[in-house]
């Protein structure tokens, strides 16, 4: 049966080993790779290989190998980059979950909670979050936690004015849907 | 006077998550005006530590609740942020430049990131996720109108061709009713885009880094898990 070869590339550095589709008479496709050593038990080399020479250039070969290597290499890095943004997304939920705690939530110390929220790994976050709700658990006990996190006594801490909070006065005016617009009926 | 609006109903994990956004944004802009529309269940003293205002008065329990508040803002110009975005980037301070004489300002929706986009009608374009809008009264009745029609169209009282626009597709979605007032109502209002690269002022999860062109991302948009 009569074949041609096409999408031919080397499999290894040593040039050795080549990966190709065989196109068949009956249009169907096989996949092969040809060793150039081949298995004769006289050492000839496989025929295969010669074959696939002269159906195909080293020159075709060559470039038909970067494009596999960049392709290959870019379905590696979409791999690790779509783990990383999946992992972005896990960390942003679990630091939602921290920040619901009813200990962090209702902490004024914004220095770890910043530090929670800026955490680039459950690690950090975890930590924070713990040293966090230990330090909101002793002040109530009187012990005094001193720490790169907490302003000191001594300290100038800007007051904050307290807000009011506010409602919406405004009266707004609703306007006929049905009447002011030209929707197909 | 400018501001950032943020909007959180239904679920506490959105209040949690508009706060930590709020938070993010006066990380990188500390002078921020920020309003809060929630549900008075969800109140507590602590956000105002954060927000400048905070409204709960007649905040429905909705999914949609954005647009019922987004006529009620206090700000000349107003940037909408979803509640599960994080700012990332001190040019938030001057997104208000961007939007220039146009009525609303946003980013176009990305159909690879798996949103549904094409119907034989039209195409949702506009990703309402994030977006500026000045308080021009047309702009604001606009705004109304987004919410009147959204408690029709979620209703099932509001029935169209849907042979040109899939029922099943598009119902659920607030940017239906966008898209209807903006091509088919005379409560359309004067809508421009972010310019290149738009999609670093509403970089969604999934986006393709190079939608940034090497800019520095403003506004990541993440997918909240309310579970």
């Amino acid at each position: 049966m009569a074949r041609k070869v096409r999408n031919a590339s080397y499999m290894n550095n040593a040039k050795t080993i080549i990966e190709c589709e065989f196109i068949l008479d009956d249009g169907s496709v096989q996949r092969a790779v040809i060793n150039k050593e081949g298995t004769a038990e006289d050492g000839a080399d496989n025929p295969d290989w010669a074959w696939v020479h002269e159906e195909s250039t080293t020159a075709t070969i060559e470039e038909n190998t970067k494009k596999k290597i960049i392709a290959l290499r870019q379905k590696e890095a979409d791999v690790i980059a779509n783990n990383e943004r999946r992992a972005g997304e896990e960390l942003f939920n679990f630091k939602l979950k921290v920040f619901e705690m009813e200990e962090i939530r209702a902490s004024k110390n914004t220095k770890m909670k910043a530090k929670i929220r800026r955490g680039d790994d459950m690690l950090k976050v975890n930590v924070y979050a713990a040293a966090l709700v230990a330090m909101e658990m002793m002040e109530p006990a009187g012990i005094v936690v001193a720490d790169m996190a907490t302003p000191q006594a001594d300290e100038t801490t800007p007051v904050k004015k307290p807000r009011k909070k506010a409602t919406a006065k405004k009266k707004t005016r609703i306007v006929d849907t049905i009447k002011d617009d030209k929707r197909e009926k | 006077m400018d501001g950032y609006l943020y909007v959180a109903s239904r679920y506490e994990r959105y209040l949690t998550s508009a706060e930590y956004s709020a938070a993010s944004l006066k990380d990188h802009h500390p002078d921020a005006n920020i309003t809060l529309f929630t549900e008075e269940r969800f109140y507590h003293d602590g956000l105002l530590d954060t927000f400048d205002i905070v409204v709960t008065e007649g905040v429905p329990n909705d999914s949609r609740a954005k647009l019922w508040a987004l006529s009620k803002t206090p700000y000349d110009r107003t940037l909408y942020i979803d509640a599960d975005s994080v700012i990332q980037h001190a040019d938030i301070a001057n997104v208000f430049d961007e939007l220039g004489d146009h009525d609303i300002m946003l980013t176009k929706i990305r159909p690879y990131r798996g949103a549904f986009v094409n119907f034989p009608g039209g195409s949702l374009d506009d990703h309402c996720g994030v977006f500026l809008y000045n308080n021009e009264e047309h702009t604001i009745n606009f705004m109304r109108q987004w919410w009147e029609l959204w408690k029709v169209q979620k209703s099932g009282k509001w029935q169209w061709d849907t042979t040109l626009y899939p029922d099943a597709e598009l119902r659920p979605w607030d940017q239906w009713s966008y898209w209807w007032l903006q091509n088919k109502t005379n409560h359309a209002i004067d809508r421009e885009y972010f310019p290149f690269p738009d999609a670093r002022w509403n970089f969604v999860h999934g986006y393709k880094p190079e939608e940034c062109a090497k800019e520095d991302i403003v506004i990541y948009h993440h997918t909240l898990d309310v579970n």
